[in-house]
């Protein structure tokens, strides 16, 4: 207890509380700001920290990153323009929501879970952080194989519309996750001879093209869907109503998040697409989903904030980075003379938990900096469209830009712009693609790292523990689907 | 663009075998059974199952639909959006950032049906904003052109 | 309007002073951009944001630290060798431009540069999980020569492959003793290892001190010349008998090609950055052995630095 009381001294000071309020702030502003990320919002706050005490650099990258991950679904939901493959689970629902007129539901849906599942993972980090840790060092290449397939059979899961299109979807990103050198035996793959398509396809200008794009063109034709009176509602009421009666999902993404997000590499991403698939399957409503309903939203969206706060627990325990955020903190965390391992909870306690509590406090502060981003993003929609849309596309190409300081980016992002449009005018679902890129990489190198380790042998997939928890884990996500369809149908009949 | 899902099975199956004709050239790394070439040929061989289911079903409508979207009018402001893209890739570096995107954004805003005066307006204003937060504050390297040398 | 006229006056003004100022005005004039062909919060990434601190004083003008990732470093690392050879574009050259030729990779070679100089070394070491049977560095090399060992800790023909390649070789076994299992960095490797799914990480003691610490891992020995300071226990290999050290080193370089008054005062602002206390501080606390050896000695190391990676890559049946 006087451990806990030490840290609330170390973190109830002006210089820290004000540290943190100016990170939120420059927090909350790039995530607003399509393509600008969490992770350079933190790269860039690097050289500022090494002027700070430990306590302030720390609680500032933590508000930083939370502050930007949420405001993330501000240019998802306002203009379908996703922040990170992690809200990109929830784009089409959010999206849904501000074009029925009612964005301020969607935003403050996300804001409000988003807090629920960053607090979750932040308690999780005070309790069990050197559990969480044990767990998660469980996971060989064996593991992250069987972990990235469960992430594409989310695919099966959360497209909508005709089954083989949202497969044709899936290989589709898959494909261009091959672009570029392969990592293991360095060959370069479909690259055309190009020295950048070499590095692969960054999937943020892919991102920011396949969805942001095919918007762009319908509002400049003008065949969008006539905008809605360009009002917002007020944010909280009818919020707490809603959030009660979805508290099992609330509490489940936090849950879900957290777990996943304690797996180094894994993070977020996937975090966020197994929960809403986990929240479709068990709605009673399935078919909501993707229209703008708030099961998913509301799911996805804590299970985000959960993974973004317990990523920091092998990054604690062990120095092994949980995600490129924390990634960034173990270089600060050695600055600062905070050798990571479970001798920092025994050697200076106090410093761990003022880090924690600092963490929390940024989750916190979620909510009136959510408001006032909230707020501050209806006038936007007041701007009439001739003048938005192409000011949007502006945004894009430096977004595009941004994310590796090269012109391809914007290359990349009009490609698959031109790929969205082709997608979504053939009812080819966008999601399962973007998980195909996310996950191709991550499945392909654990599968072939894992049968150069058992030098070709395919039952290593069922040599450890974990490994077939995760194996039928998969099993079950592809057989129940088809036998409650079967049994439906059989009811049917009779 | 609407393909009914005949032709996109056809396309499906074209573009498995492109893929896996794409994988002849890699080289095999002795002692790797697994080696760059299996998980394409395994999504090439899956693109080509895909496209044979696609076209097993039966398909209904127009082989190919044009959509509203890209005849006439609405197309040539589809075409200009994609023009504009390319040419700020093309000419962002000789001009500069502020400059190319500036035009960009004031020319679009005038096919979108905007007024010229507020769209040179907007343009420029919203291209010194954007290179404010992205050149200044965050110190991305955007293309350097003749109004950053004046400012600098 | 008076105020107007003074305005256009006064911008006429600094228009014709641009216009009159010499082509090469004192170097230099404005933001300089270091290009890191790795990921933000990586090693090559720490070390050149800690000297950018340094040499942002020194050069008197702002640093851009920017990362060009992908391609196992060659998108980057082209991207620097054809930047404009006007000292406003700079890299952060790591051992990867001694063997990307070797590898069929990239033709890029250390010609393809202005070498500045190198800026920090990591050795690589031997490090074991806990519960491995292994105690010392002479039973894990009598083992491997024996049986079937994986090691780990970068990609293939990476700095931590030819670490335990030319640690077996100098062992009197054949290079490709210890299967070796690619993996995206230390920290993926460590996990690897943790887990038990492989038998030992030769890459760099630093990344391994966490879990160290943690008794998760046991570290054997460091592939350097002395002991570390960071790990004054470790022995280093030659104490165990096998002559072989071998350390990644992360550098500053320019595109090829630098005017010679450029290089100079970029050598020269570099030397007195990485001199100061704050940058070397700041190496010293990561663990990071700082090291300056100027453009001259650089090209001399990065020569050889060449041939011995092209020899133990063509032992193992990686070059080209």
């Amino acid at each position: 207890m006087s451990v806990l009381l030490e840290a609330l001294a170390l973190v109830l000071q002006p210089g820290v509380i004000g540290t943190v309020l100016v990170a939120s702030l420059i927090g909350i502003t790039i995530g607003a700001i399509p393509g600008l990320t969490a992770v350079m919002g933190v790269a860039l706050l690097i050289p500022i920290t090494f002027f700070m005490d430990p306590v302030p650099a720390i609680a500032a990258i933590a508000a930083l990153a939370a502050m930007a991950i949420f405001a993330g679904d501000v240019p998802g939901t306002l203009l379908r323009i996703p922040g990170t493959p992690a809200s990109a689970a929830y784009v089409e629902d959010g999206y849904a929501m501000t074009r029925a007129g009612r964005p301020e539901r969607a935003l403050g849906l996300s804001m409000v879970s988003a807090c629920i599942g960053g607090t979750i993972g932040v308690l999780l980090l005070m309790l069990a952080a050197p559990l969480l840790a044990r767990f998660a060092t469980n996971f060989s290449s064996v593991e992250y194989f069987w972990l990235a397939i469960l992430g594409l059979s989310c695919a099966a899961v959360i497209s909508s519309g005709s089954a083989l299109k949202g497969i044709l979807s899936v290989l589709f990103g898959l494909w261009v996750a091959m672009i570029g050198i392969d990592t293991v035996a360095g060959q370069p793959r479909y690259t055309f001879g190009s020295v950048e398509l070499m590095g692969g396809v960054s999937f943020i200008p892919a991102m920011i093209g396949m969805f942001a794009l095919p918007e762009v063109l319908r509002n400049i034709t003008a065949q969008a869907q006539e905008r809605h009176p360009p009002v917002m509602g007020p944010i909280f009421p009818g919020l707490g109503t809603t959030l009660w009666r979805r508290r099992a999902n609330v509490l489940r993404g936090g849950l879900t998040g957290s777990l996943i997000g304690a797996l180094p590499g894994a993070g977020a991403d996937i975090a966020a697409w197994v929960a809403y698939a986990v929240a479709k399957r068990r709605s009673k409503t399935p078919e909501k989903f993707g229209q703008g309903h708030d099961e998913g939203i509301v799911e996805a969206g804590a299970a985000n904030n959960g993974a973004l706060s317990s990523a920091w627990v092998p990054t604690l325990v062990f120095g092994i980075p949980g995600d490129s955020i924390t990634a960034i903190v173990i270089g600060v965390l050695y600055l600062k003379g905070l050798e990571p391992g479970p001798i920092i909870f025994i050697r200076t306690p106090e410093l761990v938990y003022a880090i924690f509590l600092a963490f929390l406090l940024a989750n916190l502060l979620l909510i009136p900096f959510g408001w006032a981003i909230i707020k501050a993003s209806r006038q936007l929609l007041r701007v009439p469209s001739a003048y938005f849309t192409p000011v949007v596309l502006a945004c894009c190409i430096v977004g595009s830009f941004a994310i590796n300081n090269t012109a391809f980016g914007v290359l990349t992002m009009l490609a698959f712009g031109l790929v969205g449009w082709f997608f979504e005018e053939n009812g080819i679902p966008l999601a399962p693609a973007i998980l195909g890129i996310v996950l191709g990489g991550v499945l392909e190198f654990n599968f072939v790292t894992s049968m150069l380790i058992s030098q070709g042998d395919v039952m290593v997939f069922f040599s450890r523990p974990v490994a077939i928890l995760l194996a039928v884990a998969v099993a079950l996500a592809w057989t129940v689907p088809i036998v409650r369809a079967l049994r439906a149908r059989r009811t049917a009949r009779s | 663009m609407k393909l009914n899902d005949r032709l996109l099975g056809g396309i499906a199956i074209l573009a498995g075998i492109a893929v896996i004709a794409g994988t002849l050239g890699f080289r095999e790394i002795p002692g790797q059974q697994f080696g760059s070439a299996f998980f394409p040929r395994l999504i090439g061989a899956a693109l080509i199952l895909t496209g044979v289911a696609l076209m097993a079903r039966r398909a209904d409508g127009a082989w190919l639909t044009v959509s509203r979207l890209s005849r006439g009018r609405a197309g040539l402001k589809v075409v200009s959006v994609f023009a504009a893209v390319l040419v700020w890739v093309l000419v962002s570096p000789v001009l500069g950032f502020i400059a190319t995107t500036a035009l960009l954004i004031a020319l679009l805003i005038v096919v979108a049906g905007g007024r010229p005066v507020a769209a040179s307006l907007t343009g420029v204003g919203m291209a010194l904003v954007l290179h404010l937060v992205f050149a200044v504050l965050l110190r991305v390297p955007l293309p350097f052109g003749v109004i950053e040398r004046m400012m600098s | 309007m008076k105020k107007l006229m003074t305005g256009v006056a006064a911008a006429a003004l600094s228009l014709g002073a641009l216009a009159g100022a010499p082509a090469l005005a004192d170097y230099p004039e404005r933001p300089v951009t270091i290009i890191v062909p790795w990921g933000a919060g990586g090693g090559t990434d720490t070390i050149i944001r800690i000297f950018a601190i340094g040499f942002e004083e020194a050069m008197g003008q702002p640093i851009n630290v920017v990362n060009r990732t992908g391609g196992s470093g060659v998108v980057g690392h082209s991207a620097i060798a054809n930047a404009g050879a006007d000292g406003y574009t700079l890299g952060a050259c790591t051992s990867e431009i001694t063997y990307f030729d070797t590898i069929g990779l990239a033709p890029i070679t250390p010609d393809s540069f202005d070498l500045i100089s190198r800026l920090a070394e990591i050795p690589a070491g031997v490090t074991v999980a806990a519960d491995s049977p292994f105690t010392s560095v002479e039973e894990v090399v009598d083992a491997a020569a024996a049986g079937d060992l994986t090691s780990s800790g970068s990609g293939l023909g990476g700095p931590w492959h030819m670490a335990v390649a030319g640690m077996m070789r100098e062992a009197g076994a054949a290079v490709d003793t210890v299967r070796f299992i690619p993996s995206q960095g230390g920290a993926p490797a460590l996990q690897e290892l943790v887990a038990g799914s492989i038998d030992m990480f030769t890459g760099s003691p630093i990344e391994a001190r966490a879990l160290a610490s943690a008794g998760e891992v046991t570290i054997l020995a460091i592939m350097s010349e002395e002991r570390s300071p960071a790990f004054p226990d470790v022995p280093t290999l030659a104490e165990s008998g096998i002559d072989w050290a071998l350390s990644n080193w992360f550098s500053l370089c320019a595109p090829a090609g630098l005017p010679d008054d450029v290089k100079a005062t970029i050598e020269a602002a570099a030397a007195e950055a990485h001199a100061s206390d704050a940058v070397q501080e700041a190496l010293g606390e990561r663990g990071i052995t700082p090291l300056f050896d100027g453009s001259e000695g650089f090209s001399a190391f990065a020569a050889e630095f060449a041939g011995e990676a092209a020899s133990l890559l063509t032992d193992l049946g990686i070059a080209e």
